[in-house]
């Protein structure tokens, strides 16, 4: 290598070190979930809400659902769709294609049990509003810092 | 790595050594590479695909085309919309609809926002097999932006069931234009920090400049597509040779480097990152009004169709028969990496083993998607 190449070398590795040494000094990327978590806005596809007055047992949500996930089980007189969420894909095509509009996406997304049995959700369970969780730091994504704290509005922004 | 010793000496006299790359993912993803050296030289590698074959095109037919559509994503989730569209096109021929323009210019916007997740999960595996952490990190950082943009989209991150028969299933959302706007010029500035860190530094460029070359008559020859095709100097994209959806009224360049080797297949990549940038920054300024999703029915009517589009690895085809009921008579669905395969061995044979993650990462082969 001649003198000029290895300067040149020598000034190149220096400039990868230094635009890596500069990131020092900005926000981390990840974040400490579930602490924090970041800002899941509507429309996201979480978990289903079960509207139980509009829902007239038709089972199409049934026979639209891909990963065949949905039974319908009767309550008294009437049928509501079933979800085991070990298969659901999260497509929503039953949001889609429900005729009454009984089905609606939620930004509950944390759904991991510990047993199979709590998998399986009944539509009194889905009827149910999501609650709204703790959280203490919520997070959005931002160009200037990559990943960095956008306080929603009431969240504490992190010190 | 098992490894075996051959017993008989080879022509020249020597002894040779015959490795197992993988199938567990020691470098290869998901798929076995048996390589056979000469001391450090590699001289005859075979891939062994199938590890992680599912049958796919035998699911395809037991299912109507709506349930379909979560299927054909899985070969590729990194990629989902870009096989999608495929699909969704050979359907739309056979029913004989056409989405409306503002579902084209959506579908557009999806793809390429796939196409930039694509190219920078591809780049940061690519820096962890070359030894560079910071590499691993960054684009897995910066590709969190674009995601976020497509879960504004779609409502999904990744497997977005986002195109369906007569046009897409979301409007553009509020905001959505100035947010696209200033994330696109955001990666274009990260990406010049991507250079000094990692394309022009000196390690990195003596390790991939030279290393596993393809020239363009190989290339062609052996039905290289995609990128992988692009670095060999070829210019062939199928959004400029047979434009489809909305990109026969955008503005965009076709990236070739002429090199042939790692770094030029590595850098047609950058290049084209840089260019979706441009793209959805053209799209989100372009769109026209109007409705997002035509009616379509639930069936496939008797006949024969073919559409190909550019996936993130090349071109991705998909040949469906239809019967006249709601389930594909047979459906062929071709991916990039399948194609790809055939370029493994000659870019692989006569480098030195150490130089192997640097040529077969530059190719970019996904098992997944290969083996459907």
């Amino acid at each position: 290598m001649t003198v000029k190449g290895s300067i040149k070398a020598v000034a190149d590795i220096w400039t990868a070190y230094y635009s890596g040494l500069r990131h020092l000094f900005h926000r981390s990327y990840t974040l400490r979930f579930p602490e924090q978590r970041l800002v899941v806005e509507k429309g996201y596809r979480g978990r289903h809400l079960l509207h139980l007055d509009r829902c007239t047992g038709c089972g199409i949500c049934a026979w639209i659902c891909p990963e065949k996930c949905i039974t319908i089980v009767p309550r008294g007189e009437r049928w509501y769709p079933q979800y085991f969420y070990g298969r659901c894909c999260f497509c929503h095509f039953c949001t889609d294609y429900c005729p009454e509009y009984a089905l609606e996406e939620t930004v509950e997304f944390d759904l991991a049990e510990y047993t199979r049995d709590r998998l399986v959700w009944s539509p009194e369970r889905l009827a149910r509003p999501p609650a709204g969780k703790n959280d203490k730091y919520v997070f959005s994504v931002e160009t200037s810092r990559g990943a960095s704290n956008i306080p929603r509005v009431g969240a504490k922004p992190e010190k | 790595m098992t490894s075996v010793v051959s017993s008989e000496p080879s022509e020249s006299g020597s002894q040779t050594l015959t490795i197992s790359v993988g199938p567990q993912h020691s470098g290869s993803g998901h798929m076995r590479l048996i390589i056979e050296m000469d001391g450090d030289i590699i001289i005859r590698a075979s891939p062994d695909p199938g590890y992680v074959h599912r049958g796919t095109e035998k699911i395809y037919e037991l299912r109507n085309i709506i349930k379909n559509i979560p299927v054909i994503e899985r070969p590729a989730i990194i990629d989902a919309s870009n096989l999608n569209h495929a699909y969704i096109r050979a359907v739309e021929e056979l029913q004989g609809i056409e989405a409306p323009p503002r579902a084209q210019y959506l579908r557009c916007l999806l793809n390429e926002m796939n196409r930039i997740t694509s190219h920078l999960y591809w780049l940061s595996i690519f820096g962890v097999f070359l030894g560079h952490t910071t590499m691993f990190m960054w684009p897995l950082g910066d590709r969190e932006l674009i995601v976020d943009l497509q879960e504004k989209l779609t409502g999904a991150r990744i497997t977005h069931s986002y195109i369906v028969p007569g046009g897409v299933r979301r409007d553009l959302p509020q905001g959505m234009k100035e947010e696209a706007i200033k994330r696109t010029q955001y990666l274009e500035k990260r990406l010049e920090e991507y250079d000094k860190i990692f394309f022009e530094n000196p390690i990195f460029t003596a390790r991939a400049k030279g290393v596993g070359k393809l020239s363009r008559d190989e290339a062609v020859k052996l039905g290289a597509v995609g990128p992988a095709l692009r670095g060999s100097g070829v210019d062939y994209d199928v959004r400029k040779d047979e434009p489809y959806a909305a990109y026969p009224e955008l503005d965009f360049n076709v990236c070739t480097r002429q090199e042939g080797d790692s770094y030029a297949r590595s850098m047609a990549r950058i290049d084209e990152i840089r260019e979706s940038c441009k793209l959805i920054r053209q799209i989100v300024q372009k769109i026209p009004s109007g409705p997002f999703r035509r009616k379509a029915p639930i069936v496939v009517p008797r006949g024969e169709s073919y559409s190909r589009v550019e996936s993130a690895r090349g071109e991705c085809s998909v040949y469906l028969i239809g019967d006249g009921g709601d389930k594909p008579y047979r459906l062929r669905f071709i991916t990039g990496s399948y194609r790809n395969m055939a370029i493994i061995a000659p870019v692989l044979i006569g480098g030195h083993m150490a130089d192997m993650p640097t040529a077969w990462w530059s190719i970019d082969y996904w098992p997944v998607e290969a083996d459907r």
